[in-house]
């Protein structure tokens, strides 16, 4: 039995670029949903959800150890920052495209879980 | 025809005179995707909580384009009003402030390009402007200091 969940509710991510390439590392609210997102959270998962920008290539790389993901998608920012025509050349709000996505996860997943710790800050140390 | 009636011509002219009306200065932030409208407000209480300390006179107004932007007023009372609650948009945050103090307007700039980095989660889309001001005024010249002439600046 599965559900579909906003992965916003599982997840932390942030984005940035490197020329026409984005990546976007997904870090799990908590390491128990990092199994069952290393089941569901494909390469092909992220394709779909960015289509419309036809990335070339997704790659997926697992950090086992910070219950993350990297992914790195190919030719997806219009050129990227100096070649783009878009107000988000970097895709720095791209991670929050990722975490609007519906993801099916085991019904009762998140029946456990506490109120989501608060992603407001960016990554910047304290 | 009779009885037509009028007065003399005015004593004085109207003139408008244009001045430096100091430096507007823009910046403007993306937010989109879940937790939007949280992320905008907190990017509009950093900011005008840093330029409070950083430059206390100068006065700084927010809009969030797709909440309250173009309707909203200087004190930002109906954003305020509209911006509680968690939920999603892809939305601009928009700074503006007026000032003759260069370095003030300079400030704002950097602060807003700042939250790229020491901001809410997924800021994007920076841009930031600054732009000479001319203020006008109306008054009256005596007519008798006046030469009319004209002065072509470009010719076609």
């Amino acid at each position: 039995m599965t559900c579909a969940v906003s992965l916003y509710e599982l997840a932390h991510a942030r984005s940035g670029d490197k020329g026409n390439r984005l990546n976007i590392a997904v870090v799990c609210r908590e390491p128990r949903f990092f199994e069952p997102l290393r089941e569901r959270l494909t390469e092909a998962f992220v394709a779909r959800v960015f289509r419309e920008r036809r990335p070339t290539a997704v790659k997926r790389y697992e950090l086992p150890k910070l219950h993350a993901f990297n992914f790195v998608l190919d030719d997806v920012l219009d050129g990227g920052v100096n070649g783009s025509l878009g107000l988000d050349g970097h895709g720095k709000t791209l991670s929050f495209l990722l975490l609007s996505a519906e993801i099916e996860m085991p019904a009762g997943l998140l029946s456990l879980t506490e109120e989501p710790a608060s992603e407001l800050m960016s990554g910047g140390s304290r | 025809m009779t009885g037509a009636s009028g007065r003399a011509r005015p004593e004085t002219l109207k003139a408008t005179v244009c001045f430096d009306g100091g430096l507007l200065a823009e910046a403007e932030i993306s937010y989109a995707g879940p937790n939007a409208k949280s992320r905008a407000a907190l990017a509009i209480e950093t900011v005008t909580k840093r330029l409070a300390f950083l430059h206390p006179s100068l006065h700084v107004r927010a809009d969030v384009i797709g909440i309250v932007s173009v309707f909203g007023d200087m004190s930002g009372s109906l954003l305020s009003a509209e911006i509680p609650g968690v939920r999603d948009g892809d939305l601009r945050v928009r700074f503006a402030a007026e000032t003759a103090d260069r370095a003030a307007a300079e400030c704002l700039l950097d602060e807003v390009e700042a939250l790229y980095c020491a901001g809410p989660a997924g800021g994007g889309g920076v841009r930031k402007r600054l732009t000479p001001r001319l203020r006008s005024a109306s008054c009256l010249v005596d007519r008798k200091r006046v030469t009319p002439q004209i002065s072509l600046l470009e010719t076609a």
